[in-house]
């Protein structure tokens, strides 16, 4: 059940703040350290921040460490902005970002399922599980900030939301309505990102997006396969959602708005089909709940 | 000899009427979870309340021995309310996260007598990995002998806690912060 303070609090905060910051960043730098920095850190510090203020008004302050293992993603949200300004700022070489993004996977990853391995819920050799898991997101991140760096700045932030968007779906039907309601948090953040660019006349540069909300997405996918009923199917349909983006890729370039399209479109099918899978089985419980 | 054999005959009853009328003995004894219940009472959207219960949950009383202590486990993916998907989300990390944190547990720190077949019971209650502690008012319902000829003793109490004292805050406005528990326990060899 979704009330107005849930649409308040934790979809319009999230987006307003994320634009705000947006625009506030760039007419704070833009003077001192040029518009091209400016663009390149704020999105992603503004997206932590609309995520973070919109999901502690809605839930409460997690506590440090949380309480809730599926609380992290909320928590390691803001430490991955400070990432990503330093790397957009010092311009570090790829493979030092690539080690930033396995060490920061790892982090999260054993994080989230450490009260697992503890308890013995992962089964047989759960660090090996939890190490294939980590280079499965780590792929994933650099393989997403590849798709940032072949398209504009618009269309990589189209790309996460037409993934984001079905994953809060299908998260709220699998078990869980505040997992659905954080990744709705980051959606919301997005998009007040994009309005933000929008508003500036040009994109926003995606760099830094790539680690902060593409982490933060894969995680609220582990969160909601570990601890609600996401199931296998779904989670694998939602975690390559966003790198349908390549089937695209050859037809895709630079203002051309129709190809861009046909890249959101695949991105949106193939996390599309988790929703309606989610939805199906929602939709056959007759229990009246 | 008859005196030595009257003297012992007198010593046998003496302790089989003690054994009666105390069947709670030194030992802890195991509460048989068939012959009771835990159950729960949540106020929806301020208007009605739900009743839901527990299936799986051990533990041990020991009310008349030198150390009493009442020990109980619940595991929280046994929640039961009659509907199906309800339980789903009762045991996402919505509300309980059961597989977080997979048992409810009630340990004494204080058991005493409080006359009429009632005890004062001070303990730490865990739920949703918050230890809180709390007093709860046990109640003897009744002593008997079970099916094998062993004595069987029931107690029950009924106790109020908050969920949001135990980080259980999400939709407080859907389902109340006051949840009322019931314990129905017998206790007692099978």
């Amino acid at each position: 059940m979704l009330t107005a303070r849930d649409v308040w609090l934790g979809i319009v905060l999230p987006a307003v703040l994320a634009a705000v910051t947006v625009l506030a960043a760039h007419r704070a730098t833009k003077r001192r350290v040029g518009r091209r920095v400016s663009r390149t850190w704020s999105a992603p510090v503004a997206v932590a921040l609309g995520v973070f203020t919109g999901t502690v008004a809605l839930f409460g302050w997690p506590g440090v460490p949380p309480l809730d293992a599926t609380e992290w993603p909320v928590l390691l949200i803001l430490p991955l902005a400070a990432i990503a300004v330093v790397d957009a700022l010092s311009d570090l070489v790829p493979p030092a970002r690539y080690a930033i993004a396995l060490a920061v996977a790892a982090a999260s990853v054993w994080l989230i399922a450490r009260p697992l391995v503890e308890g013995d819920a992962l089964g047989e050799r759960p660090l090996e599980k939890l190490a294939l898991v980590t280079v499965l997101i780590t792929a994933a991140m650099a393989s997403l900030e590849a798709i940032s760096f072949r398209c504009t700045a618009g269309t990589f932030t189209a790309i996460l939301l037409a993934a984001i968007g079905p994953a809060a779906l299908t998260l709220a039907m699998s078990g869980s309505q505040r997992l659905g309601q954080m990744a709705a948090a980051l959606a919301a953040a997005l998009g007040g990102t994009l309005a933000a660019g929008l508003v500036l006349g040009r994109g926003l540069a995606p760099r830094g997006l790539a680690l902060v909300v593409g982490l933060t997405y894969l995680e609220l996918l582990v969160c909601g396969y570990l601890y609600a009923e996401l199931t296998a199917g779904n989670f694998v349909l939602l975690a390559i959602a966003p790198q349908a983006a390549w089937l695209a890729h050859p037809w895709a370039r630079r203002g051309a708005w129709v190809a861009q399209a046909w890249q959101v479109a695949c991105v949106a099918l193939v996390a599309g089909l988790a929703a309606y899978r989610a939805w199906a089985t929602f939709a056959a419980d007759t229990s009246g709940y | 000899m008859q005196n030595r054999f009257a003297i012992s005959m007198l010593c046998v009853s003496l302790f089989y009427a003690s054994s009666l009328a105390r069947p709670a003995c030194a030992d802890p004894v195991a509460i048989d979870a068939v012959h009771s219940s835990m159950l729960f009472r949540i106020k929806h959207m301020n208007t009605s309340y739900i009743w839901g219960r527990f299936n799986d949950f051990s533990g041990a009383l020991n009310l008349d021995g030198p150390s009493p202590s009442v020990n109980v486990q619940i595991k929280t993916d046994s929640i039961d309310t009659g509907n199906g998907k309800r339980e789903q989300h009762l045991k996402s990390p919505d509300f309980f996260n059961a597989r977080q944190f997979s048992t409810i547990t009630f340990k004494s720190t204080s058991v005493k007598p409080a006359g009429d077949g009632k005890y004062k019971v001070d303990g730490k209650l865990t739920l949703h990995g918050v230890e809180k502690p709390i007093t709860l008012e046990l109640v003897r319902t009744g002593t008997n002998k079970g099916p094998q000829g062993t004595p069987i003793v029931g107690y029950e109490t009924t106790f109020k806690i908050k969920r949001s004292d135990f980080g259980m805050t999400f939709s407080l406005e859907g389902a109340s912060d006051e949840v009322l528990l019931l314990a129905n326990l017998e206790c007692g060899a099978k």
